[in-house]
């Protein structure tokens, strides 16, 4: 049931009597309209360009209840030279369409490109260990690499000048399994903390980064590595062969990141993680792959400059920001005035704690590449362990089914970004279509 | 100037008290009516030759616009200022202590109520209920079609009826309405005599 309409009269009038009239605001208005020169009645206000913007910013509605007949002309007149004008922008539409046609074309072909980089690469990394892969066939992503423009992966320009503190790593070590790891992990950091001697084109060029501190945008190229080696090592020589590996992290400069054996057979198979600096890495799988056969190798390098860069820059932008906010603080002269600010205040540090965050994070894996190592014992006779794969039947299909699903999803993941450039280029074009024709059309015509 | 003071000072207060109403505080209505008013008289030799009969709605519309626009503009940068604490309460020496607390309470949980509503509903209904303006003169002051005012107003008390508290006072409001009729009415043994 609704609520009696004569209740809601009352209670407004109730509440509407609570609030006090302060006669002194009726004497500022009576004080502040004698200086004001009422319109002429006719269409003087039309010149008026003070009184205009007044008009248009009270309500426009207002003038069409007033002269409605003036109103109506003024759209007629409005819509008459739309009409007009979209007739003569057709052969500029025309035109753009055109542009953009051959623009979403090349983006197609784009498309197909890193399809076909993507099954080259795809088919790389089907490389199964037993198979006899060349010892020195490095893998590197196709893809990436033609993107990125260099021709062979060891020519990066990398320089790492953005370190992080020892704290970061001894915590990224903490899930190893050997107690080198954690050794590493300490003499890692204790490499970070010294700087390298001057005129030294040293790899180890590391300036210790302060918690919450900016860092300057990088001048050279931020790369991240990552790779992976599969080795079959002889009978015996497991325990060895770690050992070596483990000693290679630690000469480099890097250390252990994760490591674990288990015995099949009374084989032993395991991996290792080596954490190396990133100018360390070509040389570093080198070595590895002179500690026993090479099953498989594969490297991948990826330029996150420009996510090191955008950090930096809206870290800083931010800062500038906050930097405003505090100052307005200091202006403020109402408590509500101060916790709204001091609301964006908090709003804005939080945002800024987060982006160093990401910045920390984005250091560490510029300065240290990740190189994950399988390594196989051999059996007695020198073959390598089997694995077992279907030849026939459920199993077999089931096998096929897993690969092709992964395959599907890998090139609609590949697909998928450029079409979305393409999409997100075509709304710019027509954005900028839209805004910019006239001055268009006056160029062509 | 005669005039214009006694225009100002006869329309003020209505304008004020709507604004309170829409806005839920005294300190921005009182901006808002003040720049109404400056507004309002600027334009009020236009109004009255073409709309002689239709100046209050006319009035009222650039009320609602200013407080429509502090709604937007201005009050959603400072989060909206809650309806007043503490209202000033003006003491009515012809009510027992009873009644005024009554009417305090009435007047906080109505104004509660009304904080609650969307702003297009609560300046539907404030218009209809405060100010007493027609659908029509309501329609002319917010632009709208009659037809969608009326809906407003109706959708307007839906929601109003659907708060508890609200809908306590109604009844116990009819409550004493009935009561103050039914001792004004003879009784029956008085009829038969």
């Amino acid at each position: 049931m609704l609520i009696d309409e004569r209740f809601i009269a009352e209670a407004m009038s109730t509440a509407a009597d609570q609030f006090r009239i302060d006669e002194s605001v009726i004497e500022e208005i009576l004080n502040n309209s004698i200086s004001l020169q009422a319109p002429a009645k006719n269409d003087e206000r039309f010149t008026d360009k003070d009184l205009q913007a007044d008009v248009s910013e009270i309500e426009e509605p207002i003038w069409d209840e007033l002269n409605e007949t003036e109103s109506i002309t003024l759209r007629f007149r409005k819509r008459a030279k739309k009409i007009s004008a979209s007739r003569k922008t057709l052969p500029v539409a025309i035109a753009a369409s055109i542009v953009l046609t051959i623009f979403l074309t090349l983006s197609i072909a784009g498309i197909n490109h890193t399809t076909g980089a993507n099954v080259a690469s795809s088919t790389a990394k089907e490389t199964l260990p037993g198979t006899k892969a060349p010892s020195t066939s490095h893998i590197p992503n196709s893809s990436s690499t033609s993107r990125l423009g260099l021709n062979e992966f060891g020519k990066f320009p990398s320089q790492p000048q953005i370190n992080s503190q020892g704290e970061t790593f001894s915590g990224s070590a903490s899930g190893s399994s050997s107690s080198a790891a954690v050794q590493g992990a300490a003499q890692a950091a204790a490499q970070a903390a010294q700087a390298p001697p001057p005129g030294q084109n040293s790899t180890q060029s590391i300036s210790p980064v302060v918690p919450g501190a900016i860092q300057p945008p990088p001048s050279q190229n931020a790369i991240e590595k990552t790779g992976s080696v599969v080795l079959s090592v002889k009978y015996g020589t497991f325990n060895e062969t770690i050992n070596r590996l483990s000693g290679l992290a630690t000469g480099s400069g890097g250390f252990v990141g994760n490591s674990q054996s288990q015995s099949e057979n009374g084989l032993m198979t395991g991996s290792i993680t080596l954490e190396v600096p990133v100018n360390s890495f070509e040389s570093v799988v080198g070595q590895v792959e002179s500690l026993g056969k090479v099953v498989s190798v594969s490297t991948k390098a990826t330029n996150v400059t420009g996510q090191v860069v955008d950090l930096a820059s809206r870290i800083q932008a931010l800062q500038d920001s906050l930097a405003q906010y505090e100052k307005i603080l200091s202006q403020a002269y109402s408590i509500g005035d101060v916790l709204s600010v001091q609301s964006q205040i908090d709003s804005i540090q939080s945002q800024i704690e987060q982006l160093q965050g990401e910045q920390n994070l984005m250091n560490s894996v510029t300065i240290y590449s990740s190189l994950n190592i399988s390594v196989n014992e051999l059996g007695r006779t020198g073959h390598p362990v089997q694995i077992h794969t279907p030849e026939s039947g459920i199993a077999l299909a089931w096998h096929k089914a897993i690969n092709g699903f992964a395959r599907g999803f890998d090139d609609v993941i590949a697909i998928a970004g450029p079409l979305l450039f393409g999409l997100i280029a075509l709304i710019i074009a027509l954005f900028i279509f839209k805004f910019s024709w006239k001055s268009i059309r006056r160029w062509i015509l | 100037m005669a005039e214009l003071a006694d225009w100002i000072r006869e329309g003020y207060a209505p304008a004020f008290k709507t604004a309170c109403l829409i806005l839920g505080n005294s300190s921005d209505a009182e901006e808002a009516v003040q720049e109404a008013f400056l507004r309002a008289w600027r334009f009020r030799d236009s109004i009255s030759d073409n709309q002689g009969n239709a100046i209050r709605p006319w009035l009222y519309r650039v009320v609602v616009n200013t407080c429509v626009s502090k709604l937007r503009k201005e009050i959603p940068h400072r989060d909206r200022r809650a309806p007043e604490a503490s209202l000033e309460h003006l003491s009515d020496p012809k009510l027992s202590p009873d009644q005024e607390g009554d009417r305090l309470e009435l007047a906080t949980e109505m104004l509660k109520s009304l904080s609650s509503l969307p702003d297009h509903l609560r300046i539907t209904l404030v218009l209809r209920y405060y100010v007493g303006l027609s659908e029509r003169e309501i329609a002319m002051a917010i632009k709208k079609r009659p037809g969608t005012v009326k809906s407003r107003l109706h959708e307007g008390r839906r929601l109003l009826s659907e708060i508890p508290a609200l809908q306590l006072l109604a009844s116990e409001w009819l409550a004493v309405k009935a009561s103050a009729r039914t001792s004004q009415l003879p009784s029956i043994e008085e009829e038969m005599n």
